[in-house]
């Protein structure tokens, strides 16, 4: 057993001592021993070259890590969280995800970046967003939302070994964390779904920090009898279809959370999947449970009631299967 | 002042700006028989820069440009043909038809192009040096960008960048005046931008850009300081673009008698008329330039009109490395 | 000849207004030259040729706004001479304006022949023309209750006939635009169970919300079900309605009658029959199915099947015998080749298809192959009767009882043996006036007993 954050730790750490192509930069990686103490030590084990403290520059040092990619190295780039990342979005619309088209197959972008997403510690408008969805629509890029320990370690090891710029959000929640890590099996793929739970009277869809409130609504709903399926999506550019769709083929019913706000979300991403591909095994209408269209407030309970919970995964669950 | 270079130097001088000058107007030419769509921004009047700065760096150094690149990349080495095949969007083009006029790409000329967001290249270039400089290697990144490229946050952001972490990348900025149709007074605060660098640490220089010779010089020096030293320098080049800043351009902006004081400075016109009159070319010399430039220019039409396009069900290649499920 | 044309000075120009020409007609240009001002979006553009020499016409005026590609001016050979000096810049504009005029001819012609490539057939309907989509209307009365729109819909019928199955797919699988009160809300999946498990939608009462059908309702539903049976007998009357409807709907039905002196042929059969084992006698009816089916031969227009836009004559005359059902059904299996054979094995055959028509026990191939019907209610007492044609066929002979009358005979009132005979028949097939012949070769025939 170990913490979401030792198993990023214990990955990046692999990377570093086996691949010298691979370095970290980032803001606070080195003296500060990362924002989120996951690089604590890192400095003192493989000095200033490769762990890299940037100055305040996001665009640049995003940039400046898809350059290095280019080159010939395998960088690691710490974007702090989501809300400073939308300072090198030009960096990764414009560059990262087009190099490989651009010029026509000559050059690929072998870049991993890695940024906390998400809200719920009352850190406040500016500091709460998830923005998965505005990444995950770009074609050229690919992004992951480990949800458990476990995942939280292999999906470094996975994003390092692809030659597409690969894009991992861990959510601040999830941090502290605890779970078991097994660093010797094979991994699984990263782009394929897990069914977390199975069940048969409705599809709970989640990914990133919601995922445990849909297992946390599974229990509950289990109370009243209703047996919910809780399905994981782990990768959210490619969006794996098949699973999604094969579990509300046996349910019939979902319900998609996403801490997103709902317009534009993945959750309607998920929502036109299945209304295309398994429109007729609903027998109801899809429900997504996503933060209100709010800026997130930073009053506790204000907070609370943006952000999705168990109680609203639950209530939607109930609704979709019906009174009968 | 003598130009203080053999004939063969001069020749070759001459040929490469005469052959950007011809490359261009066919451009044009092609471009109203809309043969190259989208946009097309034309290097007329800043050939000095391309040639000079391209002669003077190795052929091993790296290259990063913008979107005015046609130049460069022909004295990089990318054949006209492709250049040519590549604005028509065919997929004999350089970047296999997929980037068009303002993204040409080389691999094997070290040509990373071509970049259509203006400041959007400065990280990349120091991306490049970073990876050079990890990996032990001597090696210059020339980064090309206009006047207005100096004002976007990422100029000065790789500016703080490079100096603090020392790599070795060459700022090369062409500024002819304008930030497409805002005039240098109107867009920057410190009139001589060679003073910004000097205030994060990086020494600067300024050159006369519409003299090629002037140009080879000055970049060669900078780029061998750099490539000794691991550390960036910033060179200004003082140039003018005669034309519009993109083929859709009415230039409001300027007044056509400003345009024709400058033309007086064509570095074309004005190295010929120097080399001749020291001479070590002549009017013979010049005839079978323009006369093999216009072949060149002529085989590259021909070239990009066989090109074939490319099958629409390759629509997906290159977005990911290998296609997704 | 080399001519300037309007150029793309932009990725979204499509058009550019001459402002003004730089040169004139015989004026020499060479490649670079400015040649004219353009106006566009951003403002004026000073243009270039980059053809060289003498301009021998100008072909749009200043002012004019042409599409980007639009041929401007002729560029000659230097020295071809200004022949067209002469011609000024007027006529050539002119001359433009003719072309643009009919190249927007062009243009409006050739939208209405794509307007025309799917062409659309009119129904008739005594003698009115129906434009608008192939659908009878029982088709169309089906559309209007499921919501479906037949513009644009696709006929899987013949010659792109809309079929009510045409409807009834698109009413399940395309939504219609607007909701109707009519239509049931059922989830995707309680739908596609209830198809499946033959539940009938509109008898399902739902608990969703709305009253929608879930797939629970769907089961309850389908366990509730008690085990109906439907009677042969209401399903022969439900496909009789909907033949009749059908028949009544189409076919542009005329009619004609005829009375018929049945004197010779009733003598005849009197002496036939007085002479003739029991197995071997006739009756009446035959000699009048034998004479209907003679007189086909002489009148194939009524011996044909209707096949969307046309009848096809039939090689066999099969004529189809209306035989009423105990328990209130009709059917009228064919008899094959009617025409043929003697009377006697014509009435054996007839008389062992009533028998087998009433024990439910016809082949299929006899409920099909009639290409005409003669009904005869002359047994019900009925003197004439004015019968439907059974679609596809295209006639339909009905006669009623033969009765006695007071009939003109060489000018005198005797008393004679009459039948009336009403001949149905389709408009779009035949007319008035063959239908008489008909009736009138049919007469000449049942006069002739002997011959049939």
């Amino acid at each position: 057993m170990t913490t979401y954050r030792e198993a990023v730790r214990t990955a990046i750490q692999t990377l570093l001592r086996e691949d010298p192509r691979v370095f970290l930069m980032g803001e606070d990686v080195g003296r500060y021993g990362g924002a989120y103490a996951v690089s604590k030590g890192f400095l003192e084990e493989f000095g200033e070259e490769r762990i890299r403290d940037t100055p305040l520059c996001e665009s640049t040092f995003v940039g400046a890590g898809i350059g290095a990619a280019i080159g010939g190295m395998r960088p690691i780039v710490e974007v702090m969280t989501v809300n400073f990342s939308l300072l090198a979005l030009d960096q990764v619309v414009n560059n990262a995800s087009l190099m490989r088209h651009m010029s026509g197959g000559q050059f690929e972008v072998p870049l991993l970046v890695r940024m906390a997403t998400g809200g719920g510690k009352q850190i406040a408008a500016q500091h709460s967003h998830s923005l998965e969805n505005w990444y995950a629509h770009i074609p050229g890029i690919k992004v992951l939302a480990p949800a458990t320990v476990q995942d939280a370690h292999d999906m470094v090891l996975a994003g390092i070994e692809d030659p597409d710029p690969v894009f991992i959000f861990e959510h601040q929640m999830l941090y502290g964390m605890e779970g078991p890590l097994d660093t010797e099996s094979t991994p699984p793929s990263p782009w394929k779904a897990a069914v977390r739970r199975e069940g048969k009277d409705v599809s709970l869809i989640a990914y990133g920090g919601s995922l445990h409130k849909a297992l946390g609504a599974a229990d509950e709903l289990e109370k009243e009898g209703i047996v919910a399926e809780v399905v994981d999506l782990r990768s959210l550019r490619p969006l794996d279809h098949e699973t999604i769709v094969q579990s509300v083929s046996r349910t019939h019913r979902a319900v998609v959370i996403d801490e997103a706000w709902k317009t534009g979300s993945l959750a309607s991403e998920i929502s036109a999947i299945l209304a295309e591909e398994a429109f007729y095994e609903l027998d109801a209408p899809i429900e997504r449970v996503c933060t209100l269209e709010v800026p997130i407030p930073y009053a506790k309970h204000l907070e609370d009631a943006a952000i999705p919970q168990v109680d609203r995964i639950v209530a939607a669950a109930k609704r979709s299967v019906g009174g009968a | 002042m003598t130009l203080d270079i053999s004939r063969d130097h001069a020749l070759e001088l001459l040929r490469d700006m005469i052959r950007i000058r011809r490359l261009e107007e066919k451009s044009a030419e092609l471009y109203s028989k809309q043969k190259i769509r989208g946009f097309l921004h034309l290097y007329i009047g800043e050939e000095a820069v391309g040639v000079g700065a391209m002669r003077a760096l190795r052929m091993d150094d790296n290259i990063v440009a913008t979107y005015r690149e046609h130049g460069h990349a022909l004295i990089r080495g990318v054949s006209a043909g492709e250049i040519m095949a590549e604005m028509y969007g065919k997929a004999n083009g350089c970047s296999g038809g997929r980037g068009g006029s303002m993204h040409l790409f080389c691999a094997e000329r070290r040509f990373y192009g071509g970049h259509a967001i203006v400041g959007g290249g400065f990280p990349i270039a120091a991306g490049l040096a970073l990876a050079d400089k990890m990996k032990g290697e001597a090696r210059v990144t020339a980064c090309f960008f206009g006047d207005g490229a100096t004002d976007e946050g990422e100029f000065h952001e790789t500016l703080n960048l490079t100096a603090l972490w020392k790599l070795p990348v060459l700022f090369l900025c062409e500024n002819n005046q304008y930030a497409m149709g805002t005039a240098f007074e109107r867009h920057v605060s410190d009139r001589d931008i060679a003073n910004n660098p000097p205030a994060y640490g990086i020494p600067s220089d300024s050159v006369n850009g519409m003299d090629v010779v002037a140009v080879e010089r000055a970049v060669h020096n900078a780029a061998e300081t750099v490539r000794e030293t691991g550390a960036p320098r910033f060179l200004e080049l003082r140039t003018y673009r005669f034309r519009a800043h993109s083929m859709y351009d009415a230039e409001l902006y300027r007044d056509k008698e400003e345009v024709e004081e400058h033309k007086k400075e064509d570095p074309i016109a004005t190295f010929q008329a120097r080399a001749m009159s020291e001479g070590l070319i002549t009017q013979d010399d010049v005839d079978a330039i323009e006369a093999d430039a216009a072949q060149e220019i002529a085989d590259a039409v021909e070239f990009a009109e066989q090109g074939e396009w490319e099958p629409i069900e390759d629509i997906a290649r290159h977005t990911y490395a290998r296609n997704l499920p | 000849m080399p001519e300037f044309v309007m150029p793309s000075l932009g990725a979204d120009m499509t058009a550019g207004t001459l402002a003004k020409w730089r040169v004139a007609v015989g004026d020499t240009v060479s490649h670079g030259d400015i040649i004219a001002e353009v106006e566009t979006d951003k403002g004026i553009i000073e243009v270039e040729v980059f053809e060289s020499g003498v301009v021998q016409e100008l072909l749009v005026r200043e002012g004019e706004k042409v599409p980007v590609g639009t041929p401007m001016a002729q560029i000659g050979e230097p020295g071809a001479g200004a022949e067209a000096g002469a011609a000024p810049v007027a006529e050539s504009v002119a001359e433009a304006g003719a072309v643009a005029e009919s190249a927007a001819e062009a243009v409006v012609v050739a939208e209405a022949r794509a307007e025309r490539v799917t062409p659309r057939r009119p129904m008739h309907r005594g003698g009115l023309l129906r434009e608008g989509p192939m659908a009878s209307p029982a088709v169309r009365r089906r559309a209007h209750e499921l919501d479906v729109s037949l513009e644009g819909l696709h006929g899987s019928g013949e010659h792109g006939r809309i079929t009510i199955e045409d409807v009834q797919h698109a009413a399940e699988v395309g939504p219609s635009p607007s909701v109707s009160r009519d239509r049931v809300r059922i989830s995707p999946y309680a739908r596609r169970i209830a198809a499946d498990r033959g539940v009938e939608i509109e008898r399902i009462r739902g608990t969703g919300p709305g009253g929608a059908i879930r797939a629970d309702d769907v089961l309850r539903a389908e366990a509730s079900r008690p085990a109906e049976p439907v009677s042969a007998a209401d399903r022969m009357q439900r496909a009789i309605a909907a033949a009749m409807t059908r028949a009544n709907d189409e076919i542009p039905h005329y009619y004609v009658e005829q009375t018929i002196d049945m004197g010779a042929a009733l003598a005849w059969l009197r002496d036939f029959n007085a002479s003739a084992s029991i197995e071997e006698r006739l009756v009446s009816g035959v000699l009048v199915l034998r004479a209907v089916a003679r007189a086909l031969r002489k009148h194939r227009s009524l011996n044909a099947t209707w096949q969307g836009v046309e009848a096809v004559p039939s090689k066999e005359i099969n004529v189809g015998l209306a035989v009423s059902l105990r328990g209130g059904g009709l059917v009228a299996p064919a008899l094959r080749n009617t025409d043929e054979g003697s009377l006697t094995e014509l009435m054996a055959r007839m008389t062992d298809l009533v028998a087998r028509a009433r024990s439910g026990t016809l082949r299929s191939s006899e409920m099909t192959a009639a290409t005409i019907t003669l009904t005869a209610l002359g047994e019900r007492g009925v003197e004439s009767v004015t019968p439907i044609i059974f679609p596809p066929q295209v006639a339909i002979v009905g006669c009623g009882a033969t009765v006695e009358r007071p009939w003109v005979v060489e000018g005198r009132v005797v008393v004679r043996p009459v039948m009336r005979v009403t001949l149905g028949a389709d408009h779009r097939v035949s007319n008035g006036h063959q239908g008489a012949r008909f009736l009138s070769t049919l007469e000449s025939l049942l006069q002739e007993p002997d011959k049939l």
